[in-house]
């Protein structure tokens, strides 16, 4: 074994993005410069018993296509991560891994499948065999996603999944960080996957957490969270494997941290400890400090609570800038494509990664009144354009006071 | 920055398993060689395997090591009352403060560098699709019919039972936020899913944060109660349980003929530690991790033996005295395991095993650790395994012949357990003991 050794460093070099917005990138890209919302009317499920909220759903994706829809968010989101990564039959094998984040994965994936069970008529009028259907039952394991991945791209690294709700896809991108500085992989599909189901809605329903319309972040007005859909993979390279193969970089993944409150099953730390101590971890892990950043993607559920003790956070975090008026900008994709739960880190880092890539600022939408009258940049409106960006901050937090932090940098070179 | 020679110790362990609560409890159950097992009561006793293994503790006596204060027992699912309750006696046992009611702000401060990592499984709540489903699944792959009862009137109730609480009592980071809170521990907190394996790599991913200086204490291991209509009959198709409606026997690993084992609840979690943080405060090590590793079973990989056995040589690299195998007994998992423990270390004539199957069965997430603590604290001399010689299944001579065994026990003594699932994901953690 070796001793203490410079650690490699992480680089991104390649995106998978399904979400309300579009089958790819591209969408969220687009939705983002435009500041285009994707939420709609519930369309997967009858949403009028709950007041007809509002959901970002893949509405692109077919529906009833004989796969599992988390699964298939995973599969063409793989697809597009590996494309665009460059990867062929070279990155196959035991040094590649998947690390992904779900929150409910497990749960109804099955679903369709059960259905198609009850309904299929049998000779003997009693329900058919479940070893007709193997996949019923390998889907019902909450690292089915993961399998799936492993198996479409021939990883034979390390493979786990990560069941750490909102800040399921970031702490598995923190995973796949230690994974690679350790050496025990060159290369790492990370991310997170996670469908819009109605067991999962109801559940936020019953406990008062969704909006009547809009999902605004850090708005005076929020009054809850929209939830949303997708699956959103980061291509993870030690430096030195992507340059080796001339792969083109899209940014770096400079550090993470992530942190508990330890404070209270549902409600968060008012005071924002855990988070303040998982940023301050990022940057510690990144070697840089709060005056280096130049914008946030905050976690901004639209929820009164989370909203609040992430500004409370930020407040302390960023206190010096706060004072002299050079707070960085702050803003909250979920406004755009929903609140994504297993995918949502992933996305917010994404988002990151194409302001570095685009040159712009992501916007937060439905926005207007701001939170506590903060006179800070919340990207109201369309995606601003914005140059030299290197210094990202992307932030999650759970139920059960789990926080993350991501520090996301322009590569500049080793 | 990582440091990969950066010392890890285990300094405590924790147990809630049907033998009891605590390291006394699985030490007198193994020793005795009686096995715990009971019929399961209503609808689920009617389905195989009919039988399994829960701890009989009556729920007041969960606030002995469950903070009521600052918990709500009725919020938390079973498999994270085990959890907190085998961390509660692991924290306990490394000499680390437990109840942290008082949240005294010089206290927490000492708590930020501790974090846990909990191996778990998703349960679903007893909605009526999960429950129709477990009628359909509960017929094993032969096509003999179980003998599940629908039970529209239960259905229904279950449905008006269904609240928001069932929705949080059940999101999968639970377990190890209830630990975070339960010991105030503010450092990096993660519930591993995906499989059987993911209390072990719990563990190896927690070894590795230490490592990594994320964290100077982790508290890492599994929980899982699988008394829950689906997960039975989701195991019960793949032929992993006996059917033990009409027969008391015990699972019987490596042995010829061995039809399956019998599900268990369980909470079992090791309490590591950097050798300086331990060291400074005076604990008392129990050993130190040798190595601990992850292997997956890739498409088009040659042999998922050399896999299994590669991922036992990482973690023991200089071999193990005392081996804690998955021993699930069924014939062709433990076959494979045993060719995997012949690959890894060679001649077993001097290797002596341990395995809890017997006893109490398979506790998915919690199972590998609870072999770890198993192999540990018979390596370290308190533990002496009772188990009578089995007529050994072809190829599992090895193993067989080591379960009876006794060996060299006491400081320098070297163990290993693993983790195997169906998955292909297999988890591995050697220690060496520490006078």
């Amino acid at each position: 074994m070796a001793g203490p050794h410079p650690r490699p460093r992480v680089v991104v070099t390649g995106i998978g993005a399904v979400s309300a917005a579009g089958p790819d990138r591209a969408a969220v890209l687009g939705a983002l410069k435009a500041g285009r919302s994707a939420l709609g009317p519930i369309e997967l499920f009858d949403g009028t018993p709950y007041g007809g909220q509002l959901a970002g759903e893949a509405r692109h994706l077919p529906r009833n296509a004989g796969e599992d829809r988390a699964l298939q968010l995973l599969r063409i989101a793989t697809d597009e991560v590996v494309r665009d990564a460059g990867w062929g039959d070279a990155e196959r094998g035991p040094e590649t891994a998947v690390v992904l984040g779900t929150c409910q994965g497990g749960i109804e994936n099955a679903k369709p499948i059960h259905r198609d069970y009850l309904r299929r008529p049998c000779p003997d009028g009693d329900v058919a065999e479940g070893a007709e259907h193997p996949r019923a039952f390998a889907e019902y394991r909450p690292g089915a996603g993961a399998a799936q991945v492993a198996e479409q791209i021939g990883a034979g690294g390390p493979r786990s999944t990560v069941g750490m709700v909102c800040v399921s896809s970031s702490v598995a991108l923190i995973h796949a960080i230690d994974l690679l500085r350790r050496g025990e992989a060159t290369r790492i599909v990370a991310g997170g996957f996670e469908s819009f189901t109605q067991f999962v809605f109801t559940g936020f329903h019953c406990i008062g957490a969704m909006a009547a319309g809009p999902l605004r972040p850090f708005d005076e007005r929020r009054d809850g969270t929209v939830l949303g859909e997708g699956a959103v993979l980061l291509a993870l390279e030690t430096a030195e494997a992507a340059e080796a193969r001339g792969a083109t970089i899209l940014a770096e993944l400079a550090g993470g941290g992530f942190a508990a409150d330890a404070f209270h099953m549902t409600a968060p730390d008012p005071k924002g400890g855990g988070l303040e101590r998982a940023i301050r971890q990022a940057f510690a892990d990144a070697g840089v400090g709060p005056g280096d950043v130049d914008y946030v993607s905050a976690h901004g559920t639209g929820t009164v609570f989370n909203d609040g003790m992430e500004s409370v956070a930020f407040e302390r975090l960023f206190a010096e800038r706060a004072g002299a008026g050079d707070m960085p900008p702050i803003s909250g994709v979920k406004s755009i494509f929903g609140h994504t739960l297993g995918a949502a880190g992933a996305l917010d880092a994404v988002a990151c990664v194409l302001a570095i890539e685009h040159d712009m600022l992501p916007p937060t939408t439905a926005h207007a009144e701001p939170l506590r009258d903060l006179p800070w940049d919340f990207v109201a409106g369309p995606g601003r354009d914005r140059e030299g960006l290197d210094v990202l901050l992307s932030t999650n937090s759970a139920f059960g006071g789990n926080n993350s932090a991501l520090v996301v940098r322009r590569w500049a070179g080793r | 920055m990582t440091d990969s020679t950066r010392s890890v110790v285990v300094t405590g362990v924790g147990l809630a398993t049907p033998l009891g609560v605590g390291r006394e409890a699985l030490v007198e159950g193994l020793a005795a060689g009686r096995s715990v097992f009971g019929p399961l009561e209503g609808t689920l006793g009617t389905v195989a395997p009919g039988r399994g293994a829960l701890l009989d503790l009556p729920r007041k006596r969960f606030k002995e090591w469950i903070n009521t204060r600052i918990l709500r027992l009725s919020t938390m699912t079973r498999q994270t009352t085990l959890g907190c309750i085998a961390a509660s006696d692991a924290a306990a046992s490394a000499g680390l403060p437990v109840d942290m009611v008082t949240r005294n702000p010089e206290d927490l401060e000492k708590h930020l560098d501790r974090g846990c990592f909990l191996g778990s499984f998703i349960v679903p709540p007893p909605f009526a699709k999960q429950i129709k489903a477990a009628r359909i699944l509960a017929r094993r792959p032969d096509g003999a019919d179980t003998g599940w009862v629908l039970d529209d009137a239960r259905l229904a109730e279950a449905m008006k039972m269904a609240s928001g609480f069932d929705f949080l009592r059940a999101l999968p980071n639970m377990p190890s936020s209830h630990l975070s809170i339960q010991l105030a521990y503010q450092g990096p907190a993660c519930t591993m899913l995906g499989s059987d394996t993911s209390g072990m790599q719990a563990i190896v991913q927690a070894v590795g944060t230490i490592r990594s200086g994320q964290a100077n204490v982790m508290v890492a291991g599994g929980a899982f109660c699988p008394f829950q209509e689906v997960h039975l009959a989701w195991q019960n198709h793949r032929g992993l349980y006996a059917d033990a409606r009409s027969s008391e026997a015990a699972p019987a690993p490596f042995a010829a003929g061995a039809a399956g084992t019998l599900p268990a609840e369980a909470g079992a979690v090791v309490v590591l530690e950097s050798r300086e943080h331990a060291e400074a405060r005076g604990a008392t090590i129990l050993a130190e991790v040798t190595g601990a590793a992850q292997r997956v079973l890739a498409p088009g990989e040659p042999d998922e033996i050399d896999v299994r056995a590669e991922t036992l040589s990482l973690a023991a690299p200089d071999g193990a005295v005392w081996l804690g195998p998955t021993a699930l007994g069924q014939a062709h998992l433990d076959g494979l395991e045993a060719a995997a423990y012949d690959q890894a270390f060679g001649d077993l004539s001097s290797a002596a095993a341990v395995a809890v199957s017997p006893t109490f069965g398979f506790s998915g997430p919690a199972h590998g650790p609870t072999q770890l603590i198993a192999a540990l604290l018979a390596a370290k001399g308190e533990l002496s395994p009772a188990r009578a010689p089995v007529d050994a299944a072809s190829g599992c001579d090895s193993l067989a012949g080591a379960l009876g065994r006794t060996a060299a026990t006491g400081p320098g003594t070297t163990a290993v357990a693993s983790s195997f699932s169906i998955d292909g994901i297999h988890a591995a953690v050697g220690v060496r003991i520490e006078g």
